[in-house]
């Protein structure tokens, strides 16, 4: 039926189809009037018949209805809503098309409900000047010329644009018919009514859509293999932006199809449709082969060229033939460019009147769906200008398809990141090789007090009679990091093949206290301790090994030093430890998982960056985990997490400032073996409005050496965080609520509480609240740390970096509320209020040998502001505060003072 | 369960408990210490009997002593014909030839003895109500890192209390030839680190000591990081059966600075005999009851009651009411150091210490005591319990009190501080020892020939290298702490890459152990091993009343000590005298001294106070390495959050 169709409406079909912007707000288009009456009667029809909200957009200034076009559309429909009432309109045989919001209007269109943003395509047909006075009412969804329906006779030869032959023509049918998912073909034919006894002399039809100049990529044309059998020849780009499309049958002037007299009764259909695939791919799909060559001297000539394009903005199409008022009305508020189709149809044997023929070419110009980009006016300004079609270069050929832009602009610098680089691996280095480097620099400023001993062999100055001495702090931290990624694959859709990745961090520190002893053990050292230091924090080969579904699900394996973080937030591991990491994905992604053997390297205690000189710890982690996404909800994913972590470390180890850091100075102080085995629970994702970041972890194991008892000792600890926050536009409000289990009884032989195995929490305000970023030595009770540095666990190891776990710890207990606050695109300011308590102080009891040490360490007040001036990565400049309003507990430890600290940080990444 | 070796026996045998709890707990603090609180002769005898019964599980031949807590020595048992040889020695095999190091008395000899004398006083001595320490805790804190292996940390907190209770002090009570008598007595060896030492307990409070040797080797343990199979410390871990000390008391329930002190690497369950199983002690044979010279005759006795007169030890009189104040006296009850007028007059005039002014510094100090936060007793939280001593500049003792359950050591201690810390800060210190002439005199062990003679000039002028030539003459005041500064094995204290201070023997010389530690041992030398000779052998003649050989030898009686705390006392910028106090950590009777001092300066109004701040030693930076004076301990008092209580004083 559908080909019965087609043959009584002998003519040339274009189509177009476009993929629309975004996927919300679809409106459906179901006809345009001049009349306005006659639109809104539509709307009523159609509102009663589909039982839905169909209704006339009225672009006239004022509402006065006098605008060129009425179109009768329904508006604001999400997905469901377009598909249930497309099938209703589908059943009662109504056309319409379906538009979506057009990426015009975040570009700076006018943004009234008017279809005046016309998303592409946008069309507008036109044919010899002159002729245009139609003024009838269309078809709901067909635009039928007045003038080639009442056309008769024949004309003879090519038109110009001058000729006015329409008159007597055929009819030319126009059709919009959505086609499926965004896609919309453009059809022009010829009326039967109207055989033979016409030529069309010149029919242009224009296609224009918001358009990006990346993606004008064109691939896979048809080759004249593929087109033998067909009436054409070729297709080949034409125009100076290669935005348009030749097709040519027959070597004089134009394309010609031929016609062929004898097929057409039999309703002989040529079919070439291309479809969208990725980035402008023309593809031929379908083509009828019995289409026989034309007579000589009976020909059918078609050519598609290019049409300049509109400098001001305005269409020039507007009083041309085919689609009068709708032409102007779409070109309207066009500023870009368009691609131009020119069909240009002539029969040379004008006598075949009686000869019906049926030509169908169906030519799908597809386009990737415009971005849509958020994108704001500031940014806008200063932005080169979106290349014009005469601008781009002829066609030229490149050798892969990331060098096209090169044809087109200005070659970037080689330390210019935003545009194409080869050490961006925006270019490949070799086949599809590239390389990637990012070089950042990361400059830290810390003004601190923290709890500094007097030195007990030497003191810094006389009259120093007491424990506590000066606590001013400063520590200047610089970190140059390169990352050098050596990677084959593609770079957009599929993981990579291979990758190389070589991280190496030079670290310069320095640290100022008002005491000796406390940057070394030699009292000679002084107060000041100037290092320096190279990390590797990433030396590793990963392998993809396997796809293992069309959505490249895979699986790779990654071997070496490399990142890791076993849960959302870092509480219980993110370091970059050595190890054999198998790990991918599954179910269109919705699942993800690791499985992993890491062997933790040790660790520069000044630098905190893996000492690779140092080697491979005595410390096993075995870990599996996987991620579920949307897990019990949408929108929330779960982690399941089981890790082993077995340490051996039994020799003993001192640190670059020659204090021992394994084991531990508390407690017994021997060496200590230890079986713990993690269990955990986690999920990070909104329900409704709520964000919900959670943590839950039960650790159970053994250890040989029990901290103070020396004895086999069973490790029993449990820990939960939980993060719900909500979003209020630019503010993000927060609670955060920690709990670490502290052990009540250093002598029994169970070890109760948790402890992490490298901990790095994102959490309650990170690194700019005190507790966390500030390691606060236990000073009378064992040379370690209470909380270590970028720590929130009162783990009482002799440093994070280097320490191993200590399950008999007094815990914590956190509960606070924060609020972050987008106050600019480039300025955040992030306010963080924690109460901390411990869990139980009976083991700082028996380290201080005291009793009555309180559980309440303080309230915990930080701000800090950060701020990207490019609104990017590239440059963040922070600066936060942070200070706590010591409680009882901690004025039992330290004495009654509040301690501070300030720290400015820099970083800048090429 | 764990089941007792060759005991066999039922789950509910007390082997089988985990911490080897015996006899009930009795939640003591200080005070428990009744009429019962002493050994009776069957308690002694079955005390031995399990350690022989060990000792035979073992198939070694042990000596065996029994001690009362002021020191008498109850009764030695030998297994075996005769005594074996018992080598002093830091290494084995021995590679420190120096000082007592590599000593061997022969067998034959009562060396054993000796040797396990001092392993019973040093566990009756460090121990009290509030903590049970053992010679194996002694070790872990008088080597030169706490703890030992832990390098660049400074000395144990005890480094040098090896050399206390010395033989030739004129504090210690001696062995009158026959019975028991008024303590502290002195030990033989000193303070013992070789394991195999522990004290004994009844009713959670101590009652004596046990101490064995049954390998010959006198030494300690430099790894507190393994578990020993010592026998020496089996054996005698069995003896302390029915009268171990109160789990909850033993330094391994104890911290200094976090660090857990050892107290025994074995336990009942390690035991290859049940010690509940020993047959009654007369029914052994070969084991004989010997009597020692110089410490005991060949009898069981049953040992003092402490805190009454028998023990040297009772209530101090009414005007120290409410201090838990106690008192030295002697044989016939009398009190030994009543605070009394200096003897020095003569030389300082009216600068001299007055009696009441002896009494006010003891008072207060007693007062600061009696507020600060122990660091070495349990139940956490309890005050410190310490012996306060004064000595004038002429080194009479001129005031010496205590608390009831200070631990014993602390008496001969604090007197050693207080005449040391008087000593170095006196302007003739460096002629005090230049002074005696006779050098220290390192022997063969035919114990005739010279193997090396020590100069203790060499001591003064290594120092004065250091400290410039006006050291120890130019009246700059050292506590001991400061003098505990430049007397360590290494200057800095602690740091292995660098030189011992200049008081010290030097380790990369393979000169210095804990056997051999420098001035200290070297000024009083001669002394002590003319003793041992002595005692071992029987020949000779007993050493007087003084460690030194100096003209005046008062100064420093009783031996130089060397860890703090003590500090000199002045009126105005004048030194009158040194103050001494012993019996807690160190920080803790560091800042009772200095504290005490302050606040009885305060009182009085008389100039008495610490040091003037210009003339104390943490002026001096020699090298770049500032000395201390005083170190205030963290939390330093019972139920309050002050801290930095020394400041600015």
């Amino acid at each position: 039926m559908i080909m019965r169709h087609f043959l009584l409406h002998a003519g040339i079909f274009l189509l177009a189809a476009v993929l629309a912007a975004s996927s919300h707000a679809d409106r459906l288009v179901f006809g345009s009037y001049r009349a306005y009456d006659s639109a809104l009667s539509e709307a009523n029809r159609l509102s009663s018949l589909l039982g839905a909200t169909v209704q006339v957009i009225d672009s006239s200034p004022g509402g006065s209805h006098a605008a060129n076009i009425h179109r009768v559309v329904s508006l604001r429909l999400n997905e469901r809503d377009y598909q249930s009432l497309g099938r209703r309109a589908d059943a009662a045989g109504i056309g319409f098309w379906r538009l979506r919001p057009a990426p015009t209007r975040v570009l700076g269109a006018p943004a009234n409900e008017d279809l005046s943003p016309v998303p592409a395509p946008r069309v507008s047909v036109e044919g010899p000047k002159g002729d245009i006075n139609a003024d009838r009412a269309p078809s709901h969804n067909r635009l039928l010329v007045p003038e080639m329906n009442s056309a008769s006779g024949r004309r003879e030869g090519n038109f110009s644009a001058d000729d006015r032959g329409f008159g007597e023509g055929p009819a030319l049918e126009i059709e919009l018919q959505e086609i499926g998912e965004g896609l919309v073909l453009l059809k022009l034919r010829m009326s039967q009514s109207a055989p033979y006894e016409y030529a069309v002399g010149r029919a242009e039809v224009v296609i224009s859509w918001p358009r990006d100049a990346s993606v004008m990529r064109l691939k896979g044309m048809p080759t004249a293999d593929s087109l033998r059998g067909t009436p054409i020849s070729s297709i080949t780009f034409a125009g100076d932006g290669q935005n348009a499309l030749k097709i040519r049958h027959m070597p004089s002037f134009g394309v010609t199809i031929v016609s062929d007299r004898q097929a057409a009764d039999s309703g002989e259909t040529v079919v070439l449709k291309f479809q969208a695939l990725n980035n402008w791919t023309l593809k031929k799909t379908q083509s009828t082969s019995d289409f026989a060559p034309a007579p000589a001297g009976q020909e059918q000539a078609m050519s598609i060229a290019q049409r300049t394009n509109l400098d001001d903005g305005q269409c020039q199409t507007q009083d041309h033939l085919l689609l009068p008022r709708a032409a102007n009305t779409v070109c309207k508020p066009v500023g870009g460019e368009f691609l131009t189709l020119t069909a240009h149809t002539a029969y040379d044997d004008v006598n075949s009147t009686e000869q019906s023929q049926a030509r169908q070419v169906d030519v799908v110009v597809a386009e990737r769906p415009a971005l849509a980009q958020e994108i704001s006016p500031a940014q806008i300004k200063g932005v080169v200008p979106r290349p014009q079609p005469n601008e781009y270069a002829a066609a030229i050929p490149v050798p892969d398809r990331w060098r096209i832009l090169q044809g087109l602009g200005p070659q970037s610098k080689w330390y210019d990141p935003y545009n194409q680089n080869t050490l961006k691996a925006d270019l490949p280095l070799h086949d599809d090789w590239f390389f990637n480097v990012t070089a950042t620099s990361d400059t830290f400023a810390e003004v601190r007090t923290v709890p500094t001993p007097v030195g007990l062999q030497s003191s810094a100055s006389a009259g120093s009679n007491d424990v506590f001495g000066d606590y001013e702090q400063t520590a200047v931290i610089q970190n140059f990091a390169m990352e050098f990624v050596y990677y084959k694959g593609d770079t957009v859709f599929k993981p990579v093949d291979w990758e190389f990745r070589f991280t190496p961090v030079i670290n310069l520190n320095s640290t100022r206290l008002d005491e000796i002893l406390g940057v070394n053990a030699d009292p000679g050292a002084g107060k000041v301790r100037r290092k320096s230091d190279v990390g590797i924090q990433s030396a590793f080969v990963d392998k993809h090994l396997w796809n293992v579904s069309d959505n490249y699900d895979f699986d790779s394996i990654r071997v070496g030093i490399q990142p890791f973080s076993s849960d959302f937030r870092g509480f219980l591991f993110q370091d970059s430890p050595f190890g054999v990491r198998l790990f991918g994905n599954r179910f269109n992604n919705k699942l993800q998982y690791n499985l992993a053997w890491f062997r933790r390297l040790d660790k520069d205690v000044n630098s905190g960056l893996n000492d690779v000189k140092a080697g491979l710890r005595d410390d096993d982690l075995l870990i599996a985990n996987v991620y579920l996404q949307d897990m019990p909800r949408l929108g929330f994913f779960s982690e399941f997490l089981f890790a082993y972590n077995r340490n051996r470390e039994t020799s003993t180890t001192f640190d670059d400032n020659n204090f021992i850091t394994r084991p531990a100075s508390i407690g017994l102080e021997i060496p200590r073996k230890y079986d713990a085995y993690y269990f955990g629970l986690g999920g990070d994702g909104h329900f409704g409005r709520l964000n919900l970041t959670t943590q839950f972890f039960w650790v159970t194991g053994k250890e040989k050496d029990g901290l103070f008892t020396g004895t086999q000792s069973d490790i029993n600890g449990l820990f939960f965080a939980a993060e719900p926050s909500i979003d209020l536009d630019w503010l993000r409000l927060k609670m955060s609520l920690l709990y670490a289990s502290g052990d009540g009884d250093p002598y029994d032989n169970k070890s109760q509480a948790f402890d992490a195995i490298f901990e790095n929490p994102i959490f309650a305000g990170a690194d700019t609240s005190y507790w966390i970023r500030q390691a606060v030595p236990l000073l009378g009770g064992g040379r370690v740390t209470l909380s270590g540095r970028n720590g929130l666990l009162n783990s009482m190891r002799s440093s994070k970096e280097q320490g191993q776990s200590n399950f008999t710890n007094p815990g914590l207990i956190l509960y606070g509320v924060g609020a972050d606050a987008d106050i600019l695109p480039q300025l955040r300011l992030a306010l963080n209020a924690n109460y901390l308590r411990f869990e139980d102080t009976a083991v700082l009891e028996v380290a201080r040998a005291t009793t009555g040490i309180d559980d309440a360490i303080g309230l915990d007040l930080s701000a800090s502001m950060i701020w990207r001036p490019l609104m990017t990565q590239n440059i963040i400049v922070r600066l936060s505060y942070a200070s706590l309003i010591a409680d009882k507990g901690y004025a039992d430890l330290y004495g009654d003072s509040n301690p501070y600290s300030f720290l400015a940080n820099m970083v800048f990444t090429w | 369960m764990i089941l007792a070796g060759c005991g066999g026996g039922s789950g509910s045998d007390p082997l089988d408990q985990e911490r080897n709890q015996i006899t009930p707990v009795i939640d003591c603090d200080g005070r428990c210490v009744d009429g019962a609180s002493f050994l009776s002769v069957a308690e002694v005898k079955r005390v031995v009997a399990q350690a022989v019964h060990q000792a035979n599980a073992l198939s070694v031949n042990a000596t065996i002593a029994v001690v009362d807590r002021v020191g008498n020595v109850l009764a030695v048992y030998r297994m075996g014909p005769f005594g074996g040889a018992v080598e002093i020695t830091s290494t084995v095999p021995n590679s420190v030839r120096s000082g007592l190091d590599g000593v061997v008395l022969p067998q034959g000899r009562d060396g054993d003895a000796l040797a396990a004398i001092a392993k019973a006083i040093t566990g009756a001595y460090l121990s009290s109500e509030g903590n049970a320490f053992s010679t194996r805790t002694a070790s872990q804190i008088i080597q030169e890192n706490f703890n030992p292996r832990e390098t660049d940390q400074p000395a144990g907190p005890l480094y040098g209390v090896q050399f206390s209770q010395l033989p030739c002090s004129d504090f210690a009570q001696r062995f009158l030839g026959a019975g028991v008598t008024v303590g502290p007595h002195r030990s033989p060896l000193g303070l013992a680190a070789d394991p195999g030492g522990f004290p004994l307990y009844k009713a959670g409070t101590p009652i004596g000591g046990i101490g064995v040797i049954s390998d010959g080797v006198y030494s300690l343990d430099k790894n507190v990081q393994d578990q020993d199979v010592d026998f020496d410390e089996l054996i005698a871990y069995a003896g302390t059966y029915g009268f171990e000390a109160p789990v909850e008391r033993r330094a391994d329930r104890l911290t200094v600075d976090g660090k857990t002190l050892r107290y025994s690497d074995v336990m009942f369950s390690d035991l290859s005999v049940a010690p509940q199983d020993a047959p009654d002690l007369d029914t052994f044979d070969d084991v004989s009851l010997i009597g020692v010279t110089g410490y005991a005759d060949a009898a069981v006795r049953s040992g003092t009651t402490f805190g009454q007169a028998s023990s040297g030890i009772v209530p101090a009189p009414a005007e120290y009411d409410g201090l838990d104040a106690f008192v030295f006296v002697d044989q016939s009850g009398a009190a030994r150091y009543p605070a009394r007028d200096a003897t020095d007059v003569d030389r300082l005039g009216g600068a001299s210490l007055l009696a009441e002014e002896v009494h006010a510094i003891l008072t207060a100090t007693l007062g600061i005591a009696n507020k600060t936060r122990a660091q070495i007793r349990r139940p956490l939280e309890t005050f410190g319990r310490v012996t306060i001593s004064i000595v004038d500049t002429n080194g009479e003792i001129i005031g010496v009190i205590r608390n009831l359950d200070a631990p014993v050591f602390g008496s001969d201690v604090s007197v050693q501080k207080a005449r040391t810390t008087m000593l170095m800060s006196a302007t003739d210190a460096g002629r005090y020892f230049s002074g005696i002439t006779e050098p220290a005199k390192y022997l063969e062990n035919d114990f005739v020939s010279v193997r090396q003679t020590v100069e203790l000039d060499d001591y003064i002028d290594r120092s004065k290298a250091l400290l410039g030539a006006q050291a120890f003459e130019n009246g700059v005041a050292y506590s001991i702490r400061s003098v505990s500064n430049i007397h360590r094995p290494y200057f800095p204290d602690g740091l292995s890459s660098a030189l011992s201070g200049p008081l010290n023997k030097e380790p990369t010389l393979g000169q210095w152990s804990i056997f051999s530690t420098g001035l200290q041992l070297d000024v009083s030398f001669n002394k002590i091993l003319s003793h041992v000779l002595f005692a071992a052998t029987g020949v000779g003649e007993d050493v007087g009343l003084s460690c030194n050989e100096s003209e005046q030898p008062l100064r420093l009686a009783n031996g130089l000590q060397i860890f703090a705390s003590g500090v000199p006392i002045y009126r105005g910028r004048e030194l009158v005298g040194g103050l001494g106090v012993a019996g807690d950590a160190p920080e803790q009777d560091e800042m009772m001294a200095f504290l005490g001092l302050y606040e009885a300066g305060e009182n009085l109004q008389s100039g008495l106070s610490n040091a003037p701040v210009d003339l104390r030693a943490d002026q001096l930076s020699p090298d770049g390495y500032r000395l201390r004076y005083v170190q205030c301990p963290q939390n330093p008092f019972v139920n309050s959050d002050e801290e930095n209580v020394c400041e600015g004083l």
